[in-house]
């Protein structure tokens, strides 16, 4: 099972290509999912469909990486059916719950547009490494130094963020464990004994990530981190594909804006 | 060379100094271990080697390049490397080649250089092939070696280690200590604190602290056959020279200093030569007396 952010190396156009295009194209599609109705949407899943299948990921494989956040969408579904008025379903008339029509469309195609929005991040976060999506994302910041804001200092805090993700989560483990062996077992007791019990979790956890922070800038200091510009590995360079990509996004995007 | 007079500091203007009056030169290749019980102010005298920290009082100069002074500070963290403790606090990239190229990144190299310099630091902590790799999937030696050449990246004259072997197993420290023998070799000098006094025997030179002083610096065999002296400031002298000295109680005191363990063995086995020699020389008395 894939969760989101699982990078997946394969060899293909779409792993080739420029990070800023695919990040540009998630950006840029995210509030058009908003905003077209139910064939523009069903043209946007066949769109990432076709784009994943470039990218040698397999539908099913795709798909399930919105398993972690189905429990969200069944209740979202649940608000729009139930508190949506509107003509009630014949079957369930008589009943004191009200079933709409209205709320069961509007329902299925907000369900329907979440799903494409996990889906499109996915795909981007399936297909690139997070080196370059911190690289994209640094490009495409770029301009902000106009305004004196630095593309690279917020490239550096996004790439730390993402590292320290799984050494966060190891840490929580062993504070978990550690206060197990003394009792205070997070498994069973209440819902609000568990509660109670996440915030015995909360304060050593927010200790060990300032002390971390503390050390990790330190480290960086002692490598010679000043803030501002500062040489990458690999520099990004858009190939002639990419500005096809580019066009076809624009394309596609101003097409379902206007199909609406 | 890296030169150090009068160096004092204090972290709180109201409490005691850390470090008072230390002076010091450390010359090109040498192997440093520097010991003393918790709170001496070994982690404070290493932070003013890398201008982590600056003197309150006295001077820090590394070739010649004054801490004190800002401009220089690049420079001296480029020349003078530190390892930490935990290396999961001193990853930054996130992969292994990323991690290595954010040193010479910081030092605004062209992308090519940075490139080979990744390239060559990987080679020699022997993790090439693990380029892709993310920080996160290495073991704990591996994740050290990987600090190391992040250092290496940036051509360091001096690599200083802040108790980086302390919780490595012992093929992982092997290979570490390993590997600072080779730069050692390379003329780069290696400051190593360290609370196991197995390593510090490895160096070519021990300082004691104490007291945000040095009360000992000199050749390891001499400062850590103090055993009276590291004993009184709650350190375990090494085993080898426990060894000795016990052989001393028995009446035999060694000929030369012995600091490893073929030396010791070595000066066991002419001592039970000698005794079952002395021994030859009274048996055939003992054995006519008998008769």
């Amino acid at each position: 099972m894939h969760d989101l952010g699982q990078y997946l190396h394969h060899e293909s156009a779409l792993h080739r290509s420029d990070p800023r295009v695919k990040l540009i194209a998630v950006l840029a599609l995210s509030p058009v999912i908003l905003h077209i109705e139910v064939p523009g949407l069903i043209m946007v899943g066949a769109l990432i469909l076709g784009a994943a299948l470039m990218g040698k990921i397999g539908p099913f494989e795709l798909f399930r990486t919105t398993r972690p956040v189905w429990p969200f969408f069944m209740m979202l579904f649940l608000v729009y059916i139930l508190f949506t008025p509107g003509t009630p379903l014949a079957p369930l008339a008589s009943y004191s719950i009200k079933i709409s029509y209205e709320g069961l469309h509007l329902g299925a195609s907000q369900l329907f547009r979440f799903v494409l929005l996990i889906l499109a991040a996915s795909l981007l976060t399936m297909t690139t490494s997070l080196t370059e999506i911190t690289m994209g994302l640094e490009h495409l910041l770029r301009p902000l130094r106009i305004v004196r804001i630095s593309s690279h200092n917020i490239a550096l805090m996004v790439s730390m963020a993402l590292r320290f993700i799984p050494l966060l989560q190891h840490e929580l483990q062993q504070i978990q464990t550690a206060s197990a062996a003394r009792g205070a077992d997070f498994r069973c007791g209440s819902p609000l004994d568990k509660i109670r019990l996440t915030v015995y979790l909360a304060t050593p956890l927010t200790l060990n990530i300032i002390r971390r922070s503390d050390e990790l800038a330190e480290a960086m200091e002692a490598r010679g981190y000043r803030p501002g510009p500062r040489t990458y590995l690999c520099e990004l360079a858009f190939s002639r594909s990419d500005y096809y990509a580019l066009g076809f996004i624009a394309v596609i995007i101003m097409f379902l804006w206007y199909l609406g | 060379m890296i030169r150090i007079e009068n160096l004092s500091y204090t972290y709180k203007p109201e409490t005691a100094p850390s470090l008072h009056n230390i002076n010091l030169c450390i010359g090109e290749g040498e192997h440093i271990a520097l010991i003393g019980p918790n709170g001496c102010g070994k982690t404070t005298l290493i932070r003013h080697l890398n201008a982590l920290l600056l003197p309150t009082g006295g001077e820090v100069s590394i070739d010649g390049l004054k801490s004190h002074e800002q401009r220089n500070h690049s420079e001296i963290r480029r020349k003078v490397g530190m390892v930490f403790q935990n290396p999961d606090n001193q990853i930054v990239g996130m992969s292994v080649e990323e991690d290595v190229a954010f040193g010479p990144g910081n030092l605004r190299l062209p992308a090519a250089e940075v490139r080979l310099k990744v390239s060559k630091a990987l080679e020699m902590v022997g993790l090439s092939g693990f380029e892709k790799r993310a920080p996160v999937t290495l073991s704990g030696g591996e994740k050290q070696l990987l600090a190391l050449a992040g250092l290496l990246a940036m051509d360091p004259g001096y690599i200083v280690l802040d108790e980086a072997t302390s919780s490595l197993d012992a093929n992982s420290k092997e290979k570490v200590l390993a590997i600072l023998k080779k730069l050692q070799n390379q003329n780069i000098t290696v400051i190593q604190v360290t609370h196991n006094m197995e390593e510090a025997l490895r160096a070519d030179r021990v300082m004691l602290m104490a007291g945000g002083q040095i009360v000992a610096d000199g050749p390891a065999f001499q400062v850590l056959a103090e055993r009276e002296r590291l004993k009184s400031m709650g350190l375990a002298p090494p085993v080898i020279v426990e060894l000795m000295a016990s052989l001393e109680a028995y009446g035999h005191t060694p000929g030369k200093p012995v600091i490893t363990v073929d030396d010791a063995a070595g000066e066991i086995n002419s001592w039970l030569t000698h005794e079952a020699a002395v021994d030859e020389d009274y048996a055939p008395r003992r054995t006519g007396g008998y008769a």
